[in-house]
């Protein structure tokens, strides 16, 4: 084996390995980006819950106001209990958007994994590889894989879009139940009586009992 | 003499008077047979104002407890009382007795004949009442306008 060939092969290895290197950071590179977008996601997870449980304690406060029916112990009770609530949600959705960047760390380093063995494969099957073998196979690769990261981008965005949706409507479900049980384990009796005289007020006004 | 109306019977408010006033009327009732001295029964078994509501249903109907059909006014004070219409109240709270009666005092006050309330306990409506009378329900509590919530 002449000092030539030696020198090519050298020179090849060191591109493969210059090639992975560079293929690694690119990917991790990718990956990072997604794991940052972990808090961007997260605050707005958080975000929308909050919105959800402002505009619920903005209707109830309004309600509460309209009704001047709760003294001012029962209101300040009620808006610590939707805190507690919008704490709890805030909770909920950070760990929602915890499992997503779980989810997008798990599927690009499966692409990772996937790449490296697919690379490493191909490398084994030639016996001799060209400056212009290599380019093409890379040239080829990359496409490759952003191909498989727009794929994992699009899952994770979609997970993410049904998992938000879950939320919402869990939210939205539970929140007249949690207001009533609020409302009348807080309610003081003499407040519930004068509800219920209202009530009477507005039935008799109706005259719905007459027929 | 069913088409009487008994003052008695119409001073039933709640589903309690109404039970205990049918417990009393079946006491007189089976006291006409074992005692000549009915005044006495009626005294232990009624209230004043009931007794003084029986004696002028009596009066009304030109007989005594003495009389034969006595028994058959007093069957058909009971059977009245049972005939009478019941207006379901649900309320998200344990009223007191003279709470009960306000209601009942107000819900008859509506309605074009006399009826028994009988008062339910549902938490889940958070406050006001719902009234369920003759097939129909009327919602006077915050459960819709905490439903509009999940309208958000």
């Amino acid at each position: 084996m002449n000092i030539a060939l030696i020198v090519w092969l050298i020179s090849v290895a060191v591109t493969i390995v210059t090639f992975v290197i560079i293929l690694l950071v690119i990917l991790t590179k990718d990956s990072t980006l997604l794991a940052k977008r972990k808090t961007p996601s997260q605050a707005q997870d958080v975000d929308e819950a909050e919105d959800i449980i402002s505009s619920a304690q903005i209707k109830a406060s309004k309600i509460i106001r309209e009704a001047k029916l709760f003294n001012d112990k029962v209101s300040s009770q009620i808006t610590k209990s939707l805190e507690e609530v919008g704490q709890t949600t805030k909770n909920k959705t950070e760990k929602i958007s915890e499992n997503i960047t779980k989810k997008a760390t798990r599927q690009l380093n499966d692409i990772i994994n996937r790449h490296n063995e697919k690379w490493q494969e191909t490398l084994n099957g030639y016996e001799t590889i060209t400056q212009e073998q290599l380019t093409q196979f890379r040239e080829k690769l990359t496409a490759t894989i952003k191909q498989d990261l727009a794929n994992a981008r699009q899952s994770v965005n979609q997970y993410r879009v049904k998992e938000e949706k879950r939320i919402t409507q869990e939210l939205e479900e539970q929140m007249p139940d949690i207001l009533r049980r609020l409302a009348g384990r807080s309610i003081p009796v003499n407040v519930h009586e004068d509800m219920v005289r209202e009530a009477l007020a507005k039935a008799r006004q109706d005259n719905i009992l007459k027929q | 003499m069913r088409d009487q109306n008994y003052r008695l019977s119409q001073s039933v408010r709640t589903t309690t008077e109404a039970k205990r006033l049918l417990k009393s009327l079946d006491q007189i009732i089976s006291s006409i047979h074992s005692t000549t001295d009915h005044h006495e029964n009626i005294s232990k078994a009624l209230t004043t104002s009931q007794r003084q509501l029986l004696l002028e249903d009596l009066q009304n109907n030109d007989t005594t407890l003495t009389e034969p059909n006595a028994e058959g006014i007093i069957s058909d004070i009971r059977s009245s009382i049972k005939e009478m219409p019941v207006a379901t109240i649900e309320l998200a709270f344990q009223p007191s007795a003279h709470f009960t009666e306000e209601v009942a005092d107000n819900i008859n006050a509506m309605t074009k004949t006399p009826c028994i309330v009988e008062i339910k306990l549902n938490p889940t409506i958070s406050g006001g009442m719902v009234i369920y009378f003759q097939g129909r329900h009327y919602d006077y509590s915050l459960n819709d306008k905490f439903n509009e919530i999940s309208k958000v």
